[in-house]
């Protein structure tokens, strides 16, 4: 080991190595990530055409269309106004309760989305759930539920990202806007919000991507009601290769156009802040007014997120009773599909993470130091988000297209380029972020001290960035075990556990309820260990760094 | 008028306890400095003040009103930050003028306050530019004008001159007090340089681990300090260990190290007592040769520093111990290595009781 880094450290000194490992990563950004999921559907240009002849399938494209993106822009909206004040309330308040609450705002982050679903369609529809308090299915399948399980999902986006905004905004600011007079409520929307809004904005392309990229959880609410992806599945079931081609095509571009808009624009897009209500914010920062505020965002998220979200347990646990769970265990009828499903989930999401960190880690440097000069690094930067805010269904149509121009192309292949584009973006930025972090002179001061540019990567940056290396890996890979788009698009042998257990829940097999929320429950407690297991770990690393 | 007084506050952080016990009482129109080490608990004060932090124990009245429980907004006061905290996605005419808008003042009423500031601080700078595009001086000013124009009669300051370069420093610092003083302000500052603190303040407080060392006038301090370390932290001290050998009515006999026999004025001191002398540098009279006379101690030059109107000698004692003492450079001078007696005049021997954690901790700096 120790004469491999040697070789490694005394070849990094060679520009020609150096040229060749930062050029291969920026071909494989290109050629794997960037350009099939775009190029794709522009050589199926074509096909498009067919759309047009048949106007009732044209009416429903655009019908679905439209509800996508309405639904993201509402939901990123309603995110804000909810996701915001809980944040706010999270960071800043004083209550020893106040942990809990954090950690219980990242339930439906650990809890993969399929099973979301399948709780958030038990909890509001099913006849076991806060249904059977009204004696009627209280919201049944479609838009609504649509709705609700986004903001699910999206909401611990928000929250997540706005509290550390938070934590990190120098309050000094707000102690400034305090001591000139300003109460509470005038000194956050007048300074601290301002100050906040690359947050703000972040967090809202965040949880709009989340919302118009969903498939999996989305179709087991939808009911009959269509949204792009759901579009683009049932024509893809029914080979509509035309109208597939044309959503895709509608959907990624729209997002890109969304995406560029709200990055152009959002640093010119001013809060208002010049206009003062001396009396009616000072109302709104009393005692009443803040508590009404913190009460309706904690009652919001119980009764909205966490309740929905961890119903899921009950139909396991009777399972668990019931001979269901030994039925599961010993792998009879349907279950040994199951199993086999969840081991691709699981070898899929490694095999993933694991290209992501050897072709990723290149990048995040090249974007991080500049490496490539200032212009194209800001450029690759930019890129490099791009497949994080397009619909995961349209650019797994895509990329399937793009490679079966190729002859014979395996469809684990598929899939794994489908989920290396998806997850890629997650990893790079985690990364180049932290490795921005890292004070530069350091690095410097290594180099003159005698470090090759790999022993100083191998000795500085690494364990300086390891914690938000583990982080970027992990977050690839619950993504990839989470994705149900994408893999649905491109796959039409192998299913991964999420896909299984849509078709489950839309009963295309026959299975009970029991054993639905048992499949559930394994892929929960499944990813909830996994999960438990590398934060061990980083924790572990972040102390020893 | 904006009288501060704080009766036995208390400020802790979970186990620690930033603030002990503080009782201060800050006069109208009066400047005064927060002094002490990093960490003394001189900023927590200041934030007790501004009601930025709320006190563990005691009260804080402001004006003659019990503010506990008053936001930092009502309390009628501006605030100067170490960071100048100037918002940055605000104009400097906007940062200037956020107090009068967010209490809902009329736009003529604010223009000609700002304005009456911005001439106050001297600020010559465009009004639309934003803070990322000033230098510290520029920033330092708006601060103050944004501070000053929030109405209030008391204006606090952290470190308000800790970012900036010495020479600025030096200029800002007569501005400052020349500007509350006719404002007709209450002023609190708070430093870490002595020297500041001397030349700006009618009285300074000394903070020491949360507690008030001693408050007094820049005078007072220098030349009565009450304890080890404010002898010490404020300008320059020898000191010596010795225990007193005789006690009379107005006097006392000390012997120091190496039975040597002093004498100060002091009183109420009992036979056998251990103190501390302490001597000002200044205070310091160095002769050639070896003078044989009470108070008197023999040593050699070891280093000398011109420092302009004096000359800083090191001299090593024959009992290894270094005073330091400083002469005008109109005075008798000497060379590296010349034999010198050390003079300290009774009159100026400063005398404490020895310390309880011993000397050296009590002349730790934090």
């Amino acid at each position: 080991m120790e004469r491999f880094e040697k070789t490694l450290d005394s070849l990094s000194s060679k520009p020609s190595i150096r040229y060749l490992v930062y050029g291969a990563s920026i071909v494989f950004f290109f050629a794997l990530i960037l350009v099939p999921p775009i190029l794709g559907i522009i050589l199926k240009w074509n096909l498009m055409g067919q759309i047009f002849e048949n106007s009732g399938l044209m009416s429903r494209a655009t019908s679905a269309i439209y509800s996508s993106f309405a639904i993201a822009i509402f939901v990123a909206i309603i995110d804000l106004i909810f996701g915001l004040p809980m944040a706010w309330f999270i960071a800043r308040g004083k209550s020893r309760w106040l942990d809990v609450l954090d950690t219980f705002a990242d339930v439906p982050f650990i809890i993969p989305t399929v099973a979301l679903g399948y709780s958030l369609l038990l909890f509001w529809s099913g006849s076991g759930g806060i249904s059977s308090l009204f004696g009627r299915s209280l919201v049944s399948p479609g838009w609504l539920l649509i709705i609700l399980l986004h903001f699910t999902f999206s909401y611990p986006v928000v929250v997540r990202v706005m509290v550390g905004e938070i934590l990190d905004y120098e309050q000094v600011y707000e102690e400034g806007a305090r001591t000139s007079g300003a109460p509470p409520f005038t000194a956050a929307r007048t300074v601290t919000l301002p100050i906040l809004k690359q947050g703000i904005i972040a967090s809202f392309i965040l949880a709009f991507a989340r919302s118009l990229s969903e498939t999996g959880a989305t179709l087991m609410v939808a009911g009959t009601f269509e949204n792009g992806p759901i579009f683009i599945k049932n024509a893809k079931d029914l080979g509509y290769e035309g109208p597939l081609i044309f959503v895709s095509f509608v959907l990624i571009a729209v997002a890109c156009a969304i995406f560029a808009i709200v990055r152009l624009l959002g640093p010119k897009l001013r809060i208002p802040v010049r206009r003062v209500w001396p009396e009616s914010e000072r109302g709104l920062s009393s005692r009443g007014v803040v508590g009404l505020r913190d009460g309706t965002s904690i009652w919001v998220f119980l009764i909205l997120i966490l309740a929905p979200s961890l119903f899921v347990v009950l139909p396991a646990v009777s399972a668990l009773t019931s001979g269901t769970f030994s039925q599961a265990v010993t792998g009879i009828g349907m279950w040994s599909a199951y199993w086999q499903s969840l081991i691709l989930s699981y070898a899929l999401g490694a095999v993933v993470t694991l290209i992501n960190i050897i072709a990723g880690l290149p990048m995040a440097l090249l974007i991080a130091r500049k490496k490539a000069g200032k212009l194209p690094s800001a450029i690759l930067d930019i890129l490099v988000n791009v497949p994080m805010v397009l619909p995961s269904i349209a650019l797994g149509v895509s990329i399937g297209l793009f490679w079966k121009n190729f002859a014979f192309f395996p469809e684990l292949g598929l899939l794994i380029f489908a989920h290396l584009s998806i997850t890629y973006p997650y990893f790079v930025r985690a990364m180049s972020a932290a490795i921005e972090r890292v004070n530069i002179d350091l690095e410097d001061s290594a180099r003159i001290l005698g470090g090759r540019p790999f022993t100083v990567f191998r000795t500085i940056i690494l364990p300086l960035t390891k914690y938000s290396l583990f982080a970027g890996a992990i977050m690839t890979f619950t993504r990839s075990v989470d994705e149900t788009g994408a893999t649905l698009a491109v796959v039409t042998q192998l299913k991964t556990a999420p896909v299984l257990l849509v078709d489950w829940v839309k009963g295309k097999v026959p299975v009970t309820a029991l054993e639905i929320g048992l499949g559930c429950g394994f892929l929960v407690v499944f990813s909830f260990i996994i999960l438990l297991t590398l934060r061990i770990l980083i924790r572990g690393a972040h102390r020893h760094a | 008028m904006p009288e501060v007084v704080l009766k036995n506050v208390s400020k802790r952080f979970g186990k620690i306890v930033a603030v002990e016990n503080v009782n201060l009482q800050i006069y109208d129109k009066e400047y005064v400095s927060l002094l002490g080490p990093s960490g003394c608990g001189k900023t927590i004060t200041l934030r007790l003040i501004a009601g930025l932090v709320d006190p563990s124990e005691g009260e804080i009245y402001i004006g003659g009103r019990l503010v506990n429980k008053v936001p930092p907004e009502d309390r009628g006061i501006g605030f100067v930050f170490q960071t100048f905290a100037l918002f940055p996605h605000m104009s400097v005419w906007d940062n200037i003028t956020y107090g009068p808008r967010v209490k809902g003042w009329n736009s003529e009423k604010t223009s000609s306050v700002a304005n009456e500031m911005v001439e106050m601080v001297k600020l010559a700078t465009r009004f639309d530019a934003y803070p990322r595009e000033l230098s510290g001086g520029m920033l330092q000013r708006v601060a103050l004008a944004r501070a000053l124009t929030a109405g209030g009669n008391l204006l606090l300051l952290d470190e308000p001159l800790g970012q900036l370069d010495a020479k600025i420093r030096l200029e800002l610092r007569y501005e400052l007090r020349r500007l509350v003083k006719d404002l007709g302000l209450t002023a609190v500052h708070v430093t870490h340089d002595q020297e500041e603190a001397l030349t700006i303040s009618d009285r300074i407080v000394v903070m020491r681990r949360g507690a008030i060392e001693q408050v007094g006038t820049p005078n007072e301090l220098y030349m009565k300090p009450k304890t080890i370390f404010v002898a010490n932290f404020i300008g320059e001290a020898n000191f010596m260990e010795g225990t007193v050998a005789k006690s009379e009515e107005k006097e006392i006999y000390v012997e120091i190290r190496g039975g040597f026999m002093f004498r100060a004025f002091e009183m109420g001191l009992g036979k056998g007592e251990m103190i501390v002398l302490a001597v000002r540098p200044e205070n310091t009279v160095l002769m050639r040769g070896e003078v044989n006379m009470k108070n008197c101690l023999f040593g050699s030059v070891e280093s000398l520093t011109f420092l302009g109107s004096l000359v800083r000698y090191h001299v090593r004692l024959d009992n290894q111990d270094l005073v330091v003492a400083k002469v005008p450079i109109s005075g008798n001078q000497f060379n590296i290595d010349d034999r010198i007696t050390v003079y300290f005049p009774p009159e100026n021997i400063l005398v404490y009781k020895y310390p309880e954690g011993g000397l050296r901790r009590e002349l730790e700096l934090e």
